[in-house]
């Protein structure tokens, strides 16, 4: 039954997957780019110095992207779903709600996880070519809230398509923007380096919520 | 025992309760901005007074300390120090103060300021610093090529390769061990812009808190242990080069004291500076001709002390006003909000969840909020064990806790559990 749903999500989902890695890899080029230009015109120490000193966040191009995919991915994975009522019929299915859920979206927040590594594993080497590993592992602790911002907003979409009742609905957005926004809050290096888990925990809470619209959407609570 | 659902839910009200925390009370000040008091000081060495220089949103204001007004003009008289250029174009820089000749030179030579607040001290720069040649014979500072790290040992990262720079790494790390340095370093403190008269390098904290001088000085090391005491407790150094090497810079401890580092071999001059919390006060220091001026401003007023230039206490000042906790907004805030979270603070560069708690005022509210929820599940038919839990969450968390109530509506859609039981 996972396979069969897996493979049912994938089909679903497999273009824009495709369309969004491309994206992110497109705007990592862009970063690429950008940095291997700043060298060409200026001499590197001037560049480390001010990166430094500014503390210039020369990947802040990928912040909004992520939130952009972790978007994107759940319109078109649930989209369908509710439009075409398709998610009533698997719910049909004989198993439980909950685990259909948990399973549909493991397979968008796996797919997510795929994408961003993919991004994290270019910034790395990116970073690792051009600047001391102070700024490496720096970026790291930079862009950790920004991958679990881009897949908290995910797991919002989610449970605000799947809510069936529009009160709650409304509920759940004005929840998701002020939640999602703290994790793109702040300017510089490592702003959540005391922080980072706290917003790590906060997203494991708030994907939990799923579990509930699914409840109200099989019981048609409104 | 609670059904996993009902956990959810409770989940679910518990980041409302966060959401509407952070957000609620940022909007609320938002909608009710405090006005903020700009208060300088200043001590006239011609009324062997303090001056004070109020500004606010409706202009300027030229007072002393017992409230008497002077016009723009008569004000940068009282303070030529400050004012030498202006006065020296309207012709009235006096001759002599004090019988000290008034030379211009001079005076913009004992003019130094330097500032600690909160943000500095909270701050973690990237460990990277560029070390410059302090006597290479140029009239300006030049950019390193390469950059420093101090960890296992000190580490120059030549820029262009990116690569450590193994013979400059080597000599400047066997420097360090000749004089007894404990690697790795727990703080660097150094003023790294090459706009600045000279340069006098970087103060290092070792392992065993140990403050050493590293400079470079014609491609050679300079290190030395400056003998401050590792008992200090130091939490901050601001290392500024001034033209009158007086001092190497300002230190803070976490006792909340501030000592400068002369250039007579690192000796402390400890500031008599006086209710003064590091973690959440701005430290200003100034200093002319003739005294030194130590500020301590704060979110509701400042102390201010000034000595001679032997650092004797000649005069002091202190001035209060309401802070915006005395405000209406400020007493109504205290009765609607139980607590506040902010993911932002003014004295640290950081993002998290900074709560802050109100006092019993609260209270009254909340017990409003509790009477109308209570009201509100009866009329609901919620189960009475259901309502115990909303019920303490609306008492602990009064506005956002009832909020929450109102966001969950299908309380008791559970048939095993009978109503009103």
């Amino acid at each position: 039954m996972f396979k069969s749903l897996v493979f049912k999500e994938w089909l679903k989902i497999r273009w824009v997957f495709t369309g969004l890695a491309i994206l992110n890899f497109l705007v990592v080029m862009n970063i690429y780019f950008d940095l291997l230009n700043t060298f060409k015109v200026y001499s590197a120490n001037v560049v480390v110095g001010q990166f430094q000193a500014y503390e210039i966040v020369f990947y802040s191009n990928i912040e909004y992207i992520l939130l952009f995919t972790g978007l994107i991915l759940g319109v078109f994975q649930l989209f369908p779903e509710i439009n075409q009522t398709r998610l009533k019929l698997t719910f049909h299915l004989p198993v439980k709600e909950n685990k259909l859920m948990f399973q549909m979206v493991s397979v968008g927040v796996l797919l997510l996880i795929t994408i961003f590594l993919f991004d994290a594993a270019l910034l790395s080497i990116i970073c690792i070519k051009f600047l001391p590993r102070e700024f490496f592992e720096s970026m790291l602790i930079t862009t950790l809230p920004w991958y679990v911002g881009g897949i908290c907003t995910y797991i919002w979409l989610v449970t605000i398509f799947i809510e069936p009742n529009w009160v709650k609905r409304t509920i759940s957005i004005l929840v998701a923007v002020g939640i999602i926004s703290l994790f793109y809050a702040g300017d510089g290096f490592g702003k959540y380096a005391f922080s980072a888990w706290y917003f790590v925990l906060l997203t494991g809470f708030c994907s939990s919520i799923i579990f509930l619209s699914a409840y109200n959407f099989k019981r048609g609570i409104c | 025992m609670l059904k996993r659902i009902n956990i959810i839910r409770i989940i679910l009200m518990l980041i409302i309760v966060l959401a509407a925390s952070i957000f609620i009370p940022d909007f609320y000040w938002k909608a009710n901005k405090h006005e903020i008091n700009r208060t300088s000081v200043y001590y006239s060495p011609i009324k062997k007074s303090f001056v004070l220089l109020k500004s606010d949103v409706r202009g300027v204001n030229y007072t002393d300390i017992k409230g008497k007004q002077f016009s723009r003009d008569e004000f940068e008289e009282l303070i030529p120090f400050v004012n030498f250029r202006q006065l020296m174009l309207m012709g009235k820089l006096p001759d002599t103060i004090d019988g000290h000749s008034i030379v211009p030179r001079e005076i913009n030579l004992n003019n130094v300021t330097l500032r600690v607040n909160p943000i500095m001290i909270n701050s973690r720069p990237l460990q990277l610093f560029p070390l410059f040649e302090s006597a290479s014979g140029r009239v300006r500072l030049e950019l390193s090529p390469d950059y420093f790290r101090i960890g296992k040992r000190m580490e120059f990262v030549t820029s262009i390769t990116n690569e450590v720079n193994e013979e400059k790494s080597q000599l400047f790390t066997s420097a360090l061990q000749k004089e007894g340095f404990s690697f790795p370093s727990k703080g660097i403190y150094g003023n790294p812009t090459t706009k600045k008269p000279f340069d006098e390098g970087y103060f290092v904290i070792d392992n065993s808190n140990k403050v050493f001088h590293i400079k470079m000085v014609k491609g050679k090391p300079f290190c030395k242990n400056t003998g401050i005491p590792s008992s200090l407790g130091i939490v901050f150094i601001s290392a500024v080069e001034f033209e009158l090497r007086e001092f190497y810079g300002l230190i803070i401890t976490d006792k909340n004291e501030a000592y400068f580092i002369s250039y007579d071999n690192y000796r402390l001059i400890q500031l008599p500076v006086k209710d003064y919390d590091h973690q959440e006060n701005t430290l200003q220091v100034r200093g002319d001709l003739l005294y030194r001026i130590l500020v301590v401003n704060k979110e509701s007023g400042f102390n201010t002390v000034v000595t001679d230039r032997n650092y004797q206490v000649v005069d002091r000042y202190s001035e209060r006003w309401p802070g915006k906790e005395s405000s209406t907004a400020g007493i109504v805030s205290a009765y609607i909000f139980p607590f506040t979270i902010a993911i932002e603070k003014d004295t640290t560069p950081f993002i998290n969840f900074y709560f802050k708690f109100s006092d019993l005022r609260c209270l009254f509210l909340s017990v409003v909020f509790l009477i109308i929820t209570v009201f509100y599940l009866r009329k609901k038919n919620v189960a009475t064990k259901k309502m115990g839990y909303f019920s303490v969450l609306v008492l602990l968390t009064g506005m956002y806790g009832f909020i929450a109530v109102l966001a969950i509506k299908d309380f008791d859609d559970d048939p095993s559990i009978p109503k009103n039981s």
